[in-house]
């Protein structure tokens, strides 16, 4: 069953945070770090209830921010990246774009980081945030690159925001796949026969994805999820997490195959260098 | 190793080691050969088998699936084999010690839980006993070879892998004539539809649920040949957004085999395989096959109603497992819709046990005295899935199920649930 691993992850968290999680007031661009074939859109919502999300976003830039982290990216052409009110939590990418966030997600995601200790609830929101949008904007990619994609779509969009969010240090990858898990176990969600035949998986079944790809590109740092709790159980259960190194070896090698080549690799390192995701993000 | 559905079994694998190095033949009379393929069938330790050994080699399993594989350009050489696994399942490997390392085993237990789970005589759910069979076990085979073949080919998966296989198989089958791809494809969807979605769904499973594959390979199939396979779609009650979107998925995964698997094929030999007319039945395998029909026993559907004054009733069953008929499992919560009825799934076997709850202290539970009752563990709080007689564990109650006994001549059965207790 799927477990909250707020809990586990607090401790790990927190202590990372004291250290290098300074709240910022907005957002800080790298100079330099640009990507002239993404173009970013923030569309006014016309439900009234959306304008304060649409307002800090637009505020604190984060379309600009994803942009610079995805400076290293060379695009054969433009694509574009929109915030809008969608009238549901996704907007399905539709070849050539646009890449779609949907304000009704956002919303969703801070109103589940709402339940959680206040502490908690900059870094699940940012880093809920993030993944979300990464896995858009993996769509986007696989488009634009013409890569081939074994496997249903949106998995391999998981996987794919998953194993970029491991490539830039233990907090932000632990912020990130806390954030995503903390979304998945909070929806709460029921499944009928018919659900099955949806596109996208349960939100249980993207839950263990994440988390094994994290343990397997991180497996020191995500150890904490093999730890049986005091009823023998695992958060992720011994018969996955086997495979995860696999799983992640799987996804690097499809990675370096099909996007590496369209890497500047003297922007990935100053990208890389770059302190992402502060603690005051979406706040 | 990868297999077609997940075990818990799997230290018996290692007990076959030693018959690995049975005997291997080169393929059959044909052009369509390949000397990287080997195959043999191996012999079984029980009897029970040897009957299902020669309906196999009669049909020429092996003989037909290395032919169809023949086009592809091997690094290596490569086996397949059936054999008596000990477990139930099919599955591509790779074991250092053996010759050849690379494998494609398909154990006689899961042909012979196909074989179970088939349709019987009389059966309305539209599919027949001879595709679920001949095509269940041809889509498996396709499934390990797509393994197979990610790992020959240093093939690259964005996805998930054991969804990756299942497209494999499902865009080799439509390759092939209508006959070929129609059998493959309907009896690939009715065992996931029928055999793997029994139970509560693992999340943490590297495959999907059987009803995720059953709606994935029904949408390739769908997005290739839409005319062919609408009937089949209808039926299915896939999301109308989903089933707009399947043309894009077959896209997809034919630009992903294009550009990932279509260099390491040998295309004049693929147009051979191509050209051959595939599954094609003799009168002598047909009769086979419903000889075996015949002898299997029955499976029934299941439905349950809320006629009560309870709301949110959950159900909970002890059934025979398919793989193992020996042995029961437990598992819960179907919902009952409120005023309701909701089909809750094929079964095997001819009788279960059940237990149903809801608000207000509702409970459909046997009495103590009831002699035909069976004592099982629940967990009223979250989704469970356990083998009978366990011991209960945290969080676990033991409660007395019913039982209901499978009339036989009849196609199902419909719980309503009256009253409560």
């Amino acid at each position: 069953m799927m477990r909250s691993m707020i809990g586990a992850t607090a401790v790990v968290l927190a202590c990372a945070c004291l250290t290098i999680c300074p709240t910022r007031a907005d957002a800080q661009i790298p100079p330099g770090l640009q990507n002239p074939q993404i173009e970013i859109v923030y569309a006014v919502p016309s439900n009234a209830s959306y304008r304060p999300i649409y307002d800090r976003l637009k505020q604190r830039q984060v379309l600009e921010e994803l942009r610079a982290f995805l400076a290293p990216l060379k695009l054969p052409r433009k694509l574009t990246v929109n915030v809008d009110q969608c009238g549901a939590a996704r907007r399905p990418y539709k070849p050539q774009g646009p890449v779609t966030i949907c304000y009704e997600l956002v919303a969703e995601i801070t109103q589940t980081a709402s339940k959680l200790d206040a502490s908690l609830q900059p870094s699940v929101t940012a880093g809920a945030f993030i993944l979300v949008a990464l896995q858009a904007l993996a769509h986007g990619v696989y488009d634009e690159l013409q890569i081939p994609v074994w496997g249903r779509m949106e998995d391999a969009s998981d996987r794919l925001a998953a194993l970029v969010m491991l490539q830039f240090g233990e907090d932000l990858a632990l912020r990130t796949i806390l954030g995503a898990t903390a979304l998945f176990t909070a929806s709460g969600k029921t499944w009928a026969v018919s659900d099955f035949g949806n596109a996208l998986s349960p939100d249980e079944q993207r839950y263990y994805n994440y988390l094994c790809i994290a343990y397997g590109g991180a497996p020191i740092t995500f150890k904490f999820l093999t730890v049986p709790d005091k009823n023998g159980e695992q958060t992720l259960p011994s018969a996955r997490a086997e495979r995860c190194a696999d799983e992640y070896a799987q996804v690097l090698k499809a990675f370096n195959l099909w996007i590496m080549p369209s890497v500047d690799p003297n922007l990935l390192v100053r990208v890389r260098a770059t302190p992402w995701l502060q603690a005051g993000d979406l706040k | 190793m990868k297999m077609i559905m997940r075990i818990a079994a799997l230290a018996l694998f290692l007990a076959w080691a030693a018959a690995s190095s049975g005997p291997a033949r080169a393929q059959g009379a044909s052009d369509l050969i390949n000397p990287q393929i080997s195959y043999a069938y191996l012999p079984p330790k029980s009897a029970k088998y040897l009957p299902m050994v020669e309906r196999l080699k009669s049909f020429q399993l092996l003989e037909q699936f290395s032919q169809l594989l023949s086009p592809l350009r091997l690094p290596h050489k490569f086996a397949l084999s059936t054999r008596e696994c000990g477990f139930v399942n099919a599955m591509f490997y790779i074991n250092p010690n053996a010759d050849p390392a690379w494998r494609i085993d398909v154990c006689y237990e899961f042909v012979d839980a196909i074989e179970r789970i088939a349709p019987k005589q009389g059966d309305q759910s539209g599919y027949t006993y001879e595709e679920v069979v001949v095509g269940s076990i041809t889509g498996v085979l396709m499934h390990e070879a797509g393994h197979a073949v990610f790992n020959f080919f240093d093939v690259p998966v964005f996805g998930r892998e054991e969804d990756a296989a299942d497209e494999m198989s499902t865009f080799m089958a439509l390759q092939f004539s209508p006959d070929v791809s129609q059998m493959v494809v309907r009896g690939f969807a009715y065992m996931d539809k029928v055999w793997f979605a029994f139970g509560a769904p693992l999340w943490s499973d590297e495959h999907g649920s059987g009803l995720q594959r059953y709606y994935n390979t029904l949408c390739l199939a769908y997005g290739a040949d839409p005319a062919r396979f609408k009937a089949l779609l209808d039926a299915s009650d896939m999301p109308k957004d989903r089933a707009a979107g399947c043309a894009g998925e077959y896209e997809q995964v034919k630009a992903a085999f294009a550009k990932t698997v279509y260099p390491f094929i040998d295309q004049d030999m693929m147009k051979k395989v191509q050209a051959k007319l595939w599954l094609k039945l003799t009168p002598q395998q047909t009769a086979a096959l419903k000889q075996q029909q015949q002898s299997e026993k029955q499976t029934f559907n299941l439905a349950a109603c809320n006629l009560s004054t309870a709301s949110k009733v959950s159900l909970a069953l002890a059934v025979r497992q398919v793989s193992d008929p020996s042995k029961w499992e437990v598992y819960g919560w179907f919902p009952i819709p409120d005023g309701g009825c909701n089909y809750i799934g094929p079964f095997y076997g001819d009788s279960f046990y059940w237990y149903a709850f809801g608000d207000n202290n509702a409970e459909w539970s046997a009495d103590d005295s009831d002699t035909t009752a069976t004592k099982q563990c629940i967990n009223n709080s979250a989704a469970f899935d356990e083998t009978a007689g366990a011991v209960c564990a945290a969080g676990q109650q033991p409660v007395n199920f019913l039982r209901r006994v499978i009339d036989p001549s009849s196609d199902g059965v419909t719980l309503r649930l009256t009253g409560g207790k």
